[in-house]
């Protein structure tokens, strides 16, 4: 399991300042709220117990042509 | 030639029939539906831009053709648009944005190319979501397309302006894309037919990116006929688009005409029971039409359901790497809903994004597991009826869970077609869903379930 699970509008904030992001803040509640529903399932996962799982999206190696 | 029936509404099947036997020509319809649609437009915003000099020129060749007999391709003079998010040479593509009021690409998409070299007449750039991501507030530079079942209501969107012309008679087909439901929601909620082929299926070679991973591009028509011929140009491998599948496709209207008796049909009831009552029970209701057709009808639990809200990450990810540098330089030109959920995908860390691409994985390989003891799943496409447009802007409405990106997360075909009516005569919808590379299949189950029943029959009174 990952870090605590909550994403409060000072993480948001938090983050934008580390990615160098700019936000209006009455629009931080509104991004906790959906980037808190969009990890959750990432958190609620046991890294562990997938350990061979690969991403979905894999390169590659064919040339463009 | 003399224009004997209202062409409004008639399936393509019908049209050519017409065409063939000189009873109405392509001029003739190409007419009637730019003069219906300038009626129409200034309450439904339908188009982004009309093409009326361009349209009658393709007709004027359709009509050429058919009077040398050269009659193969069945959308030989079929009235069709596009999404603009589509390129168009030669004809401004705005993606709904006031970023791109004024953008002219230099080339065509291969769905344009596609449809064109079948005959196809454009009628014009269809209304879109902002970036394919963000209904247009009300005082938005580009004006959102209205529900032609009720003008205060939702299309859904992103292919708003694609599921509004269908319904509203305007044309007999229209391209859509689709990265979390952009094709499917809207079909539902203007009563009409709309396939997410599966993913590599059709070509996305000149459609504007929202999320390269999750994008899919389809047809969207009245019914599962009509779907079935405009997909059939349009399948196939495109060295251009780097996520193009090597894998055969078919003539999906010969397809219609295997039956499904037999099929193992999965009704998906954890899924189901994202609906409201209304949505439920038009499921149900479908659910026993295919029982009757002689499909063998089960419960199935759709596995992971609650770890498909990854997919926000993955679309917020790619869909920031996609607009960064506009986003940080002209954030005013985007919607500000659309502008900060957009940043928002700068937020997320890298091993998030690709722990999200790991979850997709893991539900990928659960539903194939689900797919050995099933044909087709059986769901609902949108939770609820068509919530009113003011009602479809709120936050709230925009972060509740979905149920068609669950089928871009594994991209399977998965066909969206009219189920009911609510009490407020608003249409409700289920969605067919496949294993990929599947089409045939899911577009012939439409298909048999609209031979028995009435909905997609029904039009709007406008």
């Amino acid at each position: 399991m990952a870090d605590d699970a909550k994403i409060t509008p000072e993480i948001v904030r938090q983050r934008a300042a580390l990615a160098g992001i700019s936000l209006d803040e009455d629009r931080l509640d509104d991004l906790a709220s959906t980037m808190e529903a969009a990890l959750a399932p990432l958190r609620s996962i046991d890294l562990r117990a997938i350990r061979l799982v690969e991403p979905a999206v894999t390169f590659e190696a064919g040339w463009p042509e | 030639m003399v224009q004997a029936v209202d062409t409004s509404y008639l399936s393509i099947a019908e049209l050519a029939a017409l065409y063939r036997q000189r009873d109405v020509s392509p001029v003739e319809v190409t007419q009637h539906l730019l003069e219906r649609t300038a009626g129409l437009q200034e309450r439904l915003h339908a188009y982004i831009t009309l093409t009326p000099e361009l349209a009658l020129a393709e007709a004027r060749q359709a009509e050429a053709a058919l009077l040398r007999g050269e009659t193969a391709s069945p959308l030989l003079g079929i009235p069709v648009a596009y999404k603009d998010i589509v390129m168009t040479k030669g004809i401004r593509t705005t993606c709904g944005s006031a970023l791109h009021l004024d953008w002219v690409p230099e080339q065509d998409a291969a769905v344009v190319e596609q449809w064109r070299a079948a005959g196809t007449v454009m009628l014009g750039k269809l209304t879109t979501w902002e970036f394919a991501s963000g209904a247009q507030a009300l005082d938005h530079a580009i004006s959102g397309a209205r529900n032609p079942w009720n003008l205060a209501h939702s299309p859904a969107g992103s292919s708003s302006g694609s599921g509004a012309a269908l319904a509203a008679g305007l044309v007999a087909g229209a391209i859509g894309t689709d990265t979390g439901g952009s094709i499917r929601g809207p079909a539902a909620y203007c009563g009409i037919t709309g396939l997410k082929p599966t993913y590599g299926r059709v070509s996305r070679r000149g459609i504007v990116t929202l999320s390269w991973s999750l994008d899919h591009a389809g047809p969207m028509g009245r019914t599962a006929e009509d779907v079935a011929y405009l997909l059939t140009p349009l399948a196939g491998y495109d060295a251009a688009d780097p996520a193009s599948a090597k894998v055969p496709a078919e003539d999906y209207v010969a397809a219609l005409r295997r039956g499904i008796g037999g099929l193992r049909l999965g009704l998906a009831t954890n899924v189901l029971e994202m609906a409201d009552e209304n949505v439920r029970q038009a499921t149900q209701a479908a659910a026993e039409v295919f029982r009757g057709l002689g499909t063998v009808v089960e419960p199935v639990t759709y596995p992971y359901r609650e770890l498909a809200a990854a997919l926000r990450v993955i679309l917020s990810s790619e869909a920031y790497a996609y607009h960064a540098t506009d986003l940080a330089e002209l954030p005013r030109k985007y919607g500000r809903q659309l502008e900060h959920r957009t940043k928002a995908g700068g937020l997320y860390f890298a091993s998030e994004y690709i722990q999200a691409q790991r979850v997709r994985t893991i539900i990928q390989r659960a539903v194939a597991e689900l797919f050995q003891h099933i044909d087709l799943l059986l769901c609902p496409t949108m939770p609820t009826e068509p919530p009113t447009y003011e009602e479809s802007l709120a936050d709230a409405w925009m972060r509740r869970p979905g149920i068609t990106n669950l089928f871009n997360l594994t991209g399977q075909p998965a066909v969206a077609f009219p189920t009911g009516f609510s009490a407020q005569a608003l249409p409700l919808s289920a969605q067919l869903v496949g294993r990929p590379f599947d089409e045939a299949t899911v577009l012939r189950a439409a298909h048999l379930y609209q031979g028995v029943t009435d909905w997609h029959t029904r039009h709007p009174a406008l």
